[in-house]
């Protein structure tokens, strides 16, 4: 989606992307060292809002010198920014494409984020959040990956990649171990996280999802009164059951109903929410015309 | 600039500055025209998503949205114009989507291509079949076309159901003009122009 001849072309934009305040990758969280005491900050880092977050990329913003932007997009957590920022900054924002992504935490997705840092929380390693300078709780991040994964996946592709293969046998051989293709991917998908990501993180981030919602007493058409200017570029994938195209509806609707210039297109897709991460010609395509009429 | 004769009507019928839904917009070159050229607040709706891709290529701005959902999320008189061009052949439920088109719209205005033009008479009475028209990308055989429109039909039904026609335009428009005596006859296309409930 980044590079010469893609949507976000360096070459025709100055493009910025950053990291979010909270993350263990470029930026202060939960496992960064607190510079009054020394220690990591662990569970004593505040909770980060999705406001937050805008709010320091605005500072990131002030700090470039930038007076207005042409567009803000992004996918999934990235796209509750992309709402929340043209919510908070309407007058410097020309034009924004929230891709796989809703107005709110849905009953399902808080669900979900539950029982992943019940995951981490019931690791015996875990010890509050007290756990760098000991053992890791990788077990329970493992098994908590492996939650969110499955989140990010479809039924469609889950049984065109593996149906119900057997991993290491021919037959069933009627063990705990694991014996189905899917569920020796699954453990891969969740080891290979535990060596990159930090599970303080994952609790952060998770209650970052849970806590946005954009509405104002359930109603987001009042929200978006004040967008008035503001281009819209809705994209939703036709099998992301983790934030499905119901909720893009939800959000062109208050958009239209304030008269608000909106495009909406549901992609047809295999893969799930994952489908935003993947490969897609009609996306790119999508995004570059959409772009391509936008003079700042 | 717009090559097909039914938009170009339908071009000279929409108010400047006026609101514009476009129901099955296509590739968005009508509504295109209308914002250039009148200035007009335009949304298309279209289910293809390569025609998608040429709308937003357009700078208009598109709903994906399949037309036999009706107009749910449409409030009442929203619009000033909907425009419904050749496309009520490929609706499944032409009753209801005109009936949501003039809840939405101020004026509606349809065009559809009359089975019922001379050619068509002769070309079945001929061959027993109708020839098939060379700007359709459909399949060799099998038209998604599910309507059989003709000018007689559309003004028995604008009876039954007492909507109101204020304009009705019968291409080809000729000299002599005998199509707007005998539309059902002898025009090849049909526009129509109806008002809204309110």
């Amino acid at each position: 989606m980044v590079g010469i001849g893609k949507p976000f072309d360096p070459s025709k934009y100055y493009i910025i992307c950053a990291n979010i305040l909270g993350s263990c990758y470029g930026s202060t969280g939960p496992s960064s060292i607190n510079p009054e005491t020394g220690e990591r900050y662990g569970l004593t880092f505040p909770i980060i809002t999705v406001n937050d977050i805008v709010k320091s990329i605005k500072l990131l913003i002030n700090y470039l010198g930038l007076k207005k932007i042409l567009s803000v997009s992004g996918g999934s957590l990235g796209g509750f920014q992309a709402l929340d920022w043209a919510v908070s900054y309407p007058q410097i924002t020309q034009s924004v494409i929230p891709i796989a992504t809703a107005s709110y935490a849905t009953t399902f997705n808080v669900a979900f984020n539950e029982v992943q840092r019940q995951a981490i929380y019931s690791d015996s390693n875990w010890n509050n959040g007290n756990y760098y300078k000991g053992e890791l709780p990788n077990l329970g991040l493992k098994l908590a990956r492996e939650i969110g994964h499955i989140t990010y996946l479809s039924e469609d592709s889950m049984k065109e990649r593996f149906g119900r293969e057997l991993r290491y046998n021919p037959e069933y051989v009627f063990q705990f171990k694991e014996e189905f293709e899917v569920e020796s991917y699954l453990q891969h998908k969740g080891t290979t996280f535990t060596k990159r990501f930090d599970a303080n993180t994952y609790l952060y981030i998770t209650k970052t999802i849970d806590y946005f919602d954009l509405r104002k007493e359930g109603d987001l058409t009042s929200t978006f009164y004040p967008l008035k200017k503001i281009k819209f570029l809705v994209v939703s994938f036709s099998s992301d059951w983790l934030y499905p195209t119901s909720q893009s509806k939800e959000i062109v609707y208050a958009l239209k109903s304030n008269g608000i210039e909106t495009s909406f297109v549901e992609i047809k897709t295999n893969y799930g929410h994952d489908s935003f991460l993947v490969e897609c010609d009609d996306l790119r395509v999508i995004i570059t015309n959409f772009l391509s009429n936008l003079i700042l | 600039m717009l090559e097909r004769k039914d938009l170009r009507v339908i071009f000279e019928i929409i108010k400047p500055n006026s609101k514009v839904l476009d129901l099955g917009c296509g590739d968005g070159l009508l509504l295109r025209e209308l914002v250039l050229k009148k200035k007009i607040d335009g949304l298309g709706i279209e289910i293809s998503i390569e025609k998608i891709k040429s709308c937003l290529n357009s700078g208009i701005s598109v709903i994906q949205e399949d037309l036999n959902e009706g107009l749910k999320d449409f409030k009442d008189n929203t619009f000033d114009y909907i425009i419904l061009s050749q496309t009520l052949e490929y609706v499944a439920d032409p009753v209801y989507l005109i009936q949501e088109m003039l809840r939405v719209g101020k004026k509606v205005v349809i065009s559809f291509e009359n089975l019922a033009y001379w050619k068509n008479r002769v070309t079945f009475l001929l061959n027993g079949a109708l020839k098939r028209a060379s700007t359709n990308d459909d399949s060799l055989f099998f038209r998604k076309k599910i309507q059989l429109l003709s000018v007689k039909k559309f003004f028995d039904f604008c009876s039954y159901y007492k909507i109101k026609t204020s304009h009705q335009i019968f291409l080809p428009i000729k000299k002599l003009n005998l199509n707007q005596t005998f539309p059902n006859l002898l025009s090849k296309i049909a526009i129509f122009i109806l008002e809204g409930e309110n």
